[in-house]
Parts: structure tokens; C-alpha cells; sequence
């Protein structure tokens, strides 16, 4: 599970983005302030460090500038007035005890320049209070390739040396100034004066800067060999590029570079020693060709910085935190009232409006220090719980239209409920009609194929009172026997016959009570389609049944035309042959009567015999045709059936439709009186 | 308890075991051969090998034990072979050969070095960036010694060049006093890049790689004692060699050595430096296959024969077999 800002709560989100911002603008504010404070401490640094350094600078040079002038003053002296090597000894004595910071002085010559022997130096130099000479003139010693006398010499210009261990002439740490004696005649170098500075001097100078506890200052020779360091072993022996190549450090490297070029500079440098940061001013001691360095701590620096820093943060936290308190209760109390609305909200979704209005009504209680009355009121919660108010009665309102609405559709679906009974009743009615019509028709078809029978004796017995009559008149005494038969057979022929045409009499009138369901069927479908069109949405199933009544309905018409129409044909033709049968047997009688008398006349009732058979034979035709009729009507009455048994499962349909809408009218009801009375 | 018994009685064993090993180096220390070798220059790296030799125990194990003097600055190390204070020293070829010439009586046993160091710094930003740009220009020198390789050099390139003699250090050089400089490429060349020159901006006229191999630092010793002594030779540089290689394969451990040697004969000196040194020292011993080949090439010493003579440091011929004596195949 994930927690999800957005599926919070407003309390919980406002208060959390508004935390969030607040925390932003905190961190902005501490950024800002670490930059800003961060430069001004760097510039405020920068400039103490180039205060420091250029006063310590300055202080070098002098001290140095005042060391210089003292061999120059020699060299010129030597130069211009005649040389003496006693006068040159003291005058070296005098100006090594008149100025402090000189350490030793020579004056050494060119072979031959000097007295007598190929080499002159003698050298004075200090030893505590006193003044000590050395000569160094020395075959061993060697002092014309010494880089305090070679480089001037070569260079031909006045030059600090390196610093260097003086082995076997002042056992000294130090650095030379050596000027060169020109010869006023050829230009040519014939000798070096020099003044030495003990090193250890100008190391304390150096060493004497501090900033901070480990701020400290170091100077590196003009080939960067370090003269001061607060770490002693490197002192002669390292130079800042055999340092940066042990360590493995290109920045040093590229530092030892700018400051023996003479720059001046302030950047970050980690310490040699210990790595730590440190930010470093240099600038170069121009007349030794040295650079100095002041090495500040970076954490000592920006200590005061991280202690802000450290303030504004623990404020800034604590009055996060209370804004966070202070937001989150404020909030929850001016959103408090959108979690009610919320509630009564929900109730309206779920469709409680009773409950909704009821809820309603106690918030209005609640709600007092809202002016909920203030139509023109800017507060959003006012707004809302105007606009909930007005929504929560309209659709009330509406929900009470809905009801009467319903109310109507529950009448319609009561008449519909009531012309499907009615219709299944009539149906009841018509099956009842259909079974007896099928009793009738199986008694027709019965007495049809009697009938037939009937005839075919009759036929073959006019056949046998033919074949008699042929055999003449020996049989006359038979004939009467046998005339008083055909009479007895075509009386009961004529009877049958009657019956016949009262059953098919009794047919036309079922075809004719159907006729009239039919038609009565048909109306109430076309009620029932109206009906269904009302329902409208509803009523679109029950319509299409309808429509199915009203075409069965007249299907049924159709097939009882159709059975009237054969019911006739066969009346008629039964009207014909008992008209037939009829006079055949009046004929017959009044023949009985008049055969004793009528023996002549034999001849001529032979012919009207043998006229009698052709009509015979119609009449056996005219029975097929009734009983290909009857098998008709029976299969008419059939496929009836079969309409009838459809039309009962489409009213079974409609009933159940009429059922469901009528139980969904109830729903509907239901639920609008609940909305309307809860 | 029981097992406590046992521990203890091991421990005892253990005891035992050690004191009486330790007992064998003691005893074999009293048959050393004490031996003093006199090495031709102040302490440095350029001797790591023989420093190795004696801290890693490499001489003790072929039963010598050996002192190093170091000599240079008022002494030199053929002295000490001529006057028996060291029995072996080591040498330059051609200062060797120049004192052989002169009579000394001196045996080369083993040529440690095979490429000469020697080397022709220029600036190029000042303008020194072929051998012919060295045509009437200052080049700067060691006082003593090593002049007529460098001067064989400029011949061969009909070069003339004006030498001024310095003492030790590279200043003159680095403040435009003169043009260039001879220097050994393991020392002062080390000196000159670490005054902040860059290495890009620096010409370097190898004269080993223009035709003159003149290799230098080699094994020597009295033909006397070497007719007495062959076997101690060839375990003299037989542990010689091993250190070599005991050197180069612990750098670190062999520069802090040095550092403390040099430091205690009040030397500047830095870890830097020494470590080039050492490197240096390794390309030109150039062990192959773990092995230092401590033959004289003939062909190199042919060449030394001749440019000696040629600047009349050598008066007359000498034989390659009588200088040279093989001590280990």
C-alpha cells in the first residue's frame, strides 16, 4: 500500500504542502545565506589575508632592501676608490656591526685583482656578539663556483642565491646577496661583494603570521624550494614540485607554478600534511624572487558561518514545526465544515434525502459562526452549502414528480395487467370454441365417411336393381321388395343428409362466434398498442405481443373465411344431393305405387334406372369432394389450435411482461417514497 | 590443566627451538668477512643497491660484511683502493680507466651499469631544441670529471660550445647564466624539474643514445686482491647483484633508506627525487629476466678507449681482458 498524497484528506494535504513550501523557502534562505555569507567571509578574508601578507611582505623587503644596500654601498666604494685589503677587512667589520640584519659580508676577487695572490675573499661573519673572520680564499672552498659569486658574476647584476648551507664558510643557513664589482675600464666583472641573511630570520617573520589556531604562512624560494614551513623536514629539502609529485598532488603543482611566476593569488588548497582544506594568499617577495603564502583553515574560516548556519536551521525547524501545528489545526477548523457538507453530500449520493435534509437542518445549528444566511457571500463554504441546500430540496422536488409519474404508470400497467386477463380469458373461450369445432369436425368427417359408405351400398345395390332389371321382369315381384329397400335407404340417405347439413349449420355458427373473438381480439391489441405506447420504454415488449395478437387475430379471420367459405361448398352440395335424394325418393314411392300398374311401363323406369346411376356417380363425387373438405376443415382446425396454443404463450409472455413492469413500477415506487418520506 | 601442561611444554619447545637457531647466525657472524666498500659519491639512491645488499641481509648470507664509505666531496674512491682502506669501490669507466691508465692498480669486476646517464639539458622556450641550437652556446658542467664524452658529443655534431664549470647545483642554468647544462639524468635533471620546469619544455640530449654508450658506475678491486680473493669477488657481486634487484623490487622500502642516509650526513634530499633516482638506476642497470648481466661491453669500452684518448686521458692503449676480469658467468 502506497501511500498516495492525493487520496488524503484537504487537512492533511494543505498542511503538507504548505510544510513543504515552507521547508523550500527555509532551504532557499539557508543556501542563500551560506552563499552569501560564504562570499563576504571569503572576500573579508581574502582582503585580511592580502593585509597581513602585504605588510609581512613589506616588512621582508625592507629588512631585505636594507641588507641590500649595504654590499651595493661596498661594491660602489670598492669601485670607485683605490682597494685596500686591510681597509676592505674593517670597513666589512663596521657595516656587518652597524646593520643587524646583515649576517656576514665578503668581498671576494677575481684571480689577481685583489693583492698579490691569484684569490682574495676573507669573509666576516657573525658568531653570537662577536665578529669572526674566514677566509675563503681557500683552495678547497672553492668560492668562484659557488652560486652566491658564479650567478652574479655570470649574470652580471646584483642577486639574492638560493638558500643555501654554507659548509666551510659561515656553517650557516642563509641566502646571499652578491653584487658584482665592475671594472670601470673594461665592464668586466673583477669581483662579488656580498651580505648574508641568516635564514632563520626571516623564517621567523614568516612563521610569526597566524590566523587562526592552524593558519599559518610558508615562503618558497624563486625555484620553489621551501625556505619557511610550519612543517620543518621540508625546509631545503622539498620543493613545493617534489612535494606535489610524492603526493601526488596536481594542484600543489600547479600553485608552486603561479607563485614562482610571481603571481598573487587566493584559492583553495588542501594542506600538504594533514589534507585538510585550506584557503591560501600568495604574493611574491619581488626582491628575493620568493613567494610567501598564508595558509587559512577552512573550517576555522567558516566556522562562525556553520554556527549561523546551524542557528537559522534549528529556528528554521522549530518554526516549521509550529507552522506545521498551527496549519494543521487551522485547517482542520476552516475545513471542517467541507467534511460535513461531505457527509451530507454522501447521504444525497446514497439518495437519503430525508437523512440529508435532517443532517442538513443540525448543521445549520452547528455551523454558527458561518454566516450561511449571506447569499453574496465570498466564503467558498458558504457557497457550497448554499448551492448543496438548493440541490439537496430540487431534488427532493424532483424525486416527488418522479413519484406521481410513477403513480400514472402504475394505473397503466393495472389496465394493461387487466386487458391481458380479459384477453386470456377470451382466449380461455376461443380454445373452448377451437375443442368443440375439432368435435364437430371429427363428427362431420365420422358422418362423411358413413356417408360414403352409405352411397357406395346404394350404388352397387342401383347397380344390382340394374343388373336385376337387365334380368328382366321374372324378378318383379323382387323389384317392389327392392324399391320399398331404396325407399327405406334414401329416406334414411335424406336423414343422414340432414344431419349433415345441421352440423355444418352448427359449424357456421362456431366459425362465426370465432369470427367475432377474432375481431374482439383484434380490438384489444389495437387497445393494447395504444396502452403500450404510453408505457413508452416499457411498453416497447408488450407492444411487439400486441402487434403478434393482432396479426394472429387475423390469421384466425383469414383461416374461418376460409372454413365458412368450404362449410358453405359443402352445404350446397349437400342441399344438392338430398334435393337429388329427394326426388329420387318421392319418385321411387309414387314409382312403388304405380309398378303393379306400370309392368308396361318397365322399359321406360329401366331407362330412368339407368339415368339414375350417371347421377349416382355425381353424387359419390360430390362426397369425395365433402370429405377432401372435411380433412381441410380438420387441418384448418389444427394449425387454429396451433395459433391458439402461440397466442397463449405470447399472453403468458405479456403477462409476465405486465408482471415485471408492474414490479418495477412498485420498485420505482419504493425508492420515491423513500427519498420523499425518509 | 592437562592441556594447559601441553601448551606450555610446546611453548617451552618453541623456546628452545628459537634460542638455539639463534644461536647459528651468531656463531657464523664471528667467520664474516668484513669487507669495506667505497662508494664513489655522497649517499644516494644511486647506490640503492648496495644498501639493499646489507639491509636485506644479502651480504650476510654469502658470509661478508660489508661498510660502505661514501667519498666525493674531499676524497675520492680509488684512494681508498690504493691506500687498502676498502677492498672494493665503485667507479665511473672512464675515471677508472684514466687512473688504469696512470698506473693504478684497479681490476673492473663487475660493470653495474649498462647505458650512460649522461645528458645535455636545454630549454626549449629558450631556444634549445635541436643539438645544432647548442652551436656557441654556454653549456654548463661539473667542475671535475665526465668532460670528454659530452665534448665527444659536440664534436661529433661540430659543435662549439663554451663549458662553465659549476659546482652542484642547476641555478646558473635555471636563471639563464648559461644555455644548458651536462647533467646525470637520475640526479641533477631531477633537480631541474623539481624547480618547476616542465618536463614538455625540456630538450634532453641523451649522449648514450647518439653513438656514445660510455657506461659508468662498475665494481672494482686491487688485481691483488683479486688474485687472492676470486671467490670472495664473485660473492661480493653476486650479493651486489641480488641487492639490486632487492632494491628495485622495493622501491618505497629502498628511497626511505636513502632518505635516512642522506639526512644523516646533513643532505637535503626528498622521497621525489630519490625515487627517479632509483628508477632511473633501474633503466640503466636494465636487469633482464631477474638478472643484472655484469659484463663490460667490449663494443662500449672500445668507444671509452678512444674518446679518452682522444682528450689525452689516456696516454696509450689498454686491453679490454686486462681491465676487465670476469668474475661471475
Amino acid at each position: 500500500m502506497k501511500y498516495k498524497l492525493k487520496n488524503q484528506p484537504l487537512r492533511n494535504r494543505l498542511s503538507i504542502y504548505i510544510l513543504l513550501i515552507a521547508l523550500g523557502i527555509l532551504i532557499a534562505i539557508y543556501a542563500t545565506n551560506y552563499i552569501v555569507s560564504r562570499s563576504i567571509i571569503l572576500s573579508g578574508i581574502e582582503e585580511d589575508a592580502r593585509n597581513i601578507t602585504e605588510s609581512k611582505v613589506n616588512k621582508m623587503e625592507t629588512f631585505l632592501s636594507n641588507v641590500e644596500r649595504v654590499p651595493i654601498a661596498l661594491a660602489a666604494a670598492i669601485q670607485s676608490y683605490q682597494f685596500d685589503s686591510v681597509k676592505t677587512g674593517n670597513m666589512i667589520k663596521d657595516l656587518i656591526n652597524l646593520n643587524p640584519g646583515v649576517y656576514g659580508m665578503c668581498v671576494a676577487f677575481e684571480p689577481g685583482v685583489g693583492r698579490d695572490s691569484s684569490l682574495f675573499a676573507p669573509y666576516y661573519y657573525r658568531d653570537g656578539k662577536e665578529i669572526r673572520f674566514a677566509d675563503l680564499a681557500k683552495e678547497e672552498y672553492g668560492y668562484q663556483l659557488w652560486d652566491w659569486y658564479q650567478i652574479p658574476y655570470t649574470l652580471k647584476t646584483p642577486i639574492w642565491s638560493e638558500p643555501y648551507y654554507d659548509k666551510g664558510g659561515g656553517e650557516n643557513l642563509m641566502i646571499t646577496y652578491g653584487v658584482p664589482i665592475f671594472d670601470p675600464g673594461t665592464g668586466k666583472v673583477k669581483g662579488i661583494v656580498t651580505a648574508d641573511i641568516d635564514l632563520t630570520e626571516l623564517k621567523r617573520v614568516i612563521s610569526e603570521i597566524k590566523i587562526f589556531n592552524d593558519g599559518y604562512a610558508f615562503a618558497i624560494s624563486r625555484f620553489g624550494t621551501y625556505i619557511s614551513h610550519k612543517h620543518a623536514p621540508f625546509i631545503l629539502d622539498e620543493t613545493i614540485f617534489s612535494l606535489a609529485e610524492e603526493k601526488d598532488d596536481k594542484q600543489l603543482a600547479l600553485l608552486g607554478k603561479k607563485m614562482i611566476g610571481g603571481e598573487t593569488g587566493f584559492q583553495e588548497i588542501n594542506d600538504v600534511v594533514t589534507e585538510d582544506q585550506f584557503r591560501i594568499y600568495y604574493m611574491p617577495l619581488k626582491s628575493a624572487g620568493w613567494s610567501v603564502g598564508i595558509m587559512i583553515p577552512e573550517d576555522e574560516l567558516f566556522s562562525g558561518l556553520y554556527f549561523l548556519n546551524n542557528m537559522i536551521l534549528l529556528v528554521g525547524f522549530t518554526g516549521a514545526s509550529i507552522l506545521a501545528i498551527f496549519i494543521f489545526i487551522v485547517i482542520g477548523k476552516t475545513t471542517k465544515p467541507v467534511s460535513k457538507i461531505s457527509e451530507v453530500l454522501e447521504l444525497v449520493a446514497a439518495g437519503n434525502l430525508g437523512a440529508a435534509v435532517t443532517k442538513l437542518q443540525q448543521l445549520q445549528k452547528e455551523f454558527k459562526g458561518i454566516d450561511l444566511a449571506n447569499k453574496s457571500s465570498k466564503d467558498e463554504i458558504v457557497k457550497l452549502w448554499n448551492f448543496l441546500r438548493k440541490m439537496t430540496f430540487d431534488i427532493r422536488g424532483l424525486s416527488i414528480r418522479i413519484k406521481s409519474a410513477g403513480n400514472y404508470l402504475n394505473s397503466s400497467a393495472e389496465t394493461l395487467k387487466n386487458a391481458v386477463g380479459f384477453l386470456h380469458n377470451t382466449f380461455s373461450q376461443q380454445d373452448t370454441a377451437n375443442k368443440n369445432m375439432r368435435h364437430y369436425g371429427e363428427e362431420i368427417d365420422r358422418v362423411t365417411k358413413s356417408l360414403a359408405e352409405d352411397t357406395e351400398k346404394l350404388t352397387l345395390t342401383v347397380e344390382d336393381t340394374a343388373g336385376l332389371l337387365v334380368k328382366g321382369q321374372e324378378n318383379i315381384g323382387n323389384i317392389g321388395q327392392s324399391i320399398t329397400e331404396i325407399s327405406q335407404s334414401t329416406g334414411s340417405l335424406v336423414q343422414k343428409l340432414n344431419t349433415i347439413n345441421k352440423r355444418t349449420a352448427n359449424i357456421s355458427r362456431v366459425i362465426t362466434t370465432i369470427s367475432n373473438i377474432a375481431d374482439r381480439t383484434n380490438l384489444i391489441s389495437l387497445n393494447a398498442a395504444i396502452e403500450a405506447e404510453k408505457a413508452g420504454d416499457a411498453g416497447i415488449g408488450f407492444k411487439v405481443i400486441a402487434d403478434e395478437i393482432k396479426r394472429l387475430s387475423e390469421n384466425t379471420f383469414n383461416s374461418l373465411s376460409e372454413i365458412g367459405e368450404i362449410i358453405e361448398d359443402v352445404q350446397s352440395s349437400v342441399s344438392d344431393g338430398v334435393d337429388t335424394v329427394q326426388i329420387y325418393h318421392t319418385k321411387s314411392l309414387s314409382g312403388l305405387k304405380e309398378i303393379m300398374l306400370m309392368i308396361e311401363d318397365l322399359n321406360i323406369i329401366l331407362e330412368k334406372n339407368k339415368e339414375l346411376i350417371p347421377q349416382f356417380v355425381l353424387f359419390k363425387e360430390a362426397m369425395n369432394v365433402t370429405q377432401d373438405s372435411v380433412l381441410s376443415i380438420t387441418g384448418n382446425l389444427a394449425t387454429m389450435e396451433k395459433l391458439g396454443n402461440d397466442t397463449k404463450d405470447a399472453l403468458n409472455n405479456m403477462l409476465q411482461v405486465a408482471v415485471t413492469v408492474n414490479e418495477a413500477i412498485e420498485m420505482l415506487d419504493n425508492e420515491v417514497n423513500k427519498i420523499i418520506t425518509d | 590443566m592437562k592441556h594447559f601442561n601441553k601448551n606450555l611444554s610446546k611453548s617451552f619447545l618453541l623456546l628452545l627451538t628459537m634460542i638455539v637457531f639463534s644461536m647459528i647466525p651468531l656463531q657464523s657472524t664471528t667467520t664474516l668477512k668484513k669487507i669495506v666498500l667505497a662508494v664513489h659519491w655522497q649517499p644516494q639512491a644511486q647506490f640503492a643497491g648496495y644498501y639493499a645488499a646489507i639491509t636485506k641481509g644479502i651480504y650476510k648470507k654469502y658470509g661478508l660484511d660489508v661498510t660502505i664509505r661514501h667519498t666525493g666531496f674531499k676524497d675520492n674512491a680509488i684512494d681508498y683502493l690504493k691506500n687498502g682502506g676498502a677492498q672494493f669501490i665503485t667507479h665511473f669507466l672512464s675515471g677508472a680507466m684514466e687512473e688504469y691508465g696512470k698506473g693504478v692498480d684497479l681490476k673492473l669486476i663487475a660493470q653495474v651499469s649498462h647505458k650512460s646517464a649522461l645528458t645535455i639539458a636545454g630549454i626549449k622556450s629558450r631556444g634549445i631544441k635541436q643539438v645544432s641550437n647548442l652551436n656557441n652556446k654556454k653549456i654548463a658542467i661539473w667542475q671535475a670529471g665526465f668532460r670528454e664524452l659530452p665534448q665527444a658529443f659536440l664534436k661529433k655534431y661540430n659543435i662549439n660550445a663554451e663549458f662553465v664549470p659549476v659546482r652542484s647545483t642547476v641555478n646558473l642554468f635555471l636563471l639563464g647564466g648559461v644555455d644548458a647544462q651536462v647533467v646525470m639524468d637520475y640526479n641533477e635533471l631531477n633537480s631541474i624539474i623539481f624547480s618547476g620546469i616542465d618536463e614538455d619544455d625540456l630538450t634532453l640530449f641523451k649522449i648514450a643514445d647518439y653513438g656514445l654508450n660510455v657506461p659508468e658506475d662498475g665494481i672494482y678491486c686491487s688485481s691483488d686482491f683479486l688474485e687472492k680473493n676470486k671467490d670472495l669477488c664473485a660473492k661480493f657481486v653476486r650479493a651486489s647483484m641480488e641487492g639490486w634487484l632487492a632494491a628495485f623490487e622495493e622501491k618505497s622500502e629502498s628511497v626511505d633508506y636513502c632518505l635516512r642516509l642522506k639526512r644523516k650526513s646533513g643532505q637535503s634530499a626528498n622521497y621525489a627525487h630519490q625515487l627517479r633516482m632509483l628508477n632511473t638506476m633501474e633503466e640503466i642497470i636494465a636487469p633482464k629476466d631477474g638478472k643484472i648481466d655484469p659484463k663490460l661491453n667490449k663494443a662500449s669500452f672500445d668507444i671509452a678507449v678512444q674518446i679518452m684518448k682522444e682528450s689525452g686521458r689516456l696516454k696509450k692503449d689498454i686491453l679490454y681482458d686486462d681491465f676487465f676480469k670476469t668474475v661471475v658467468k
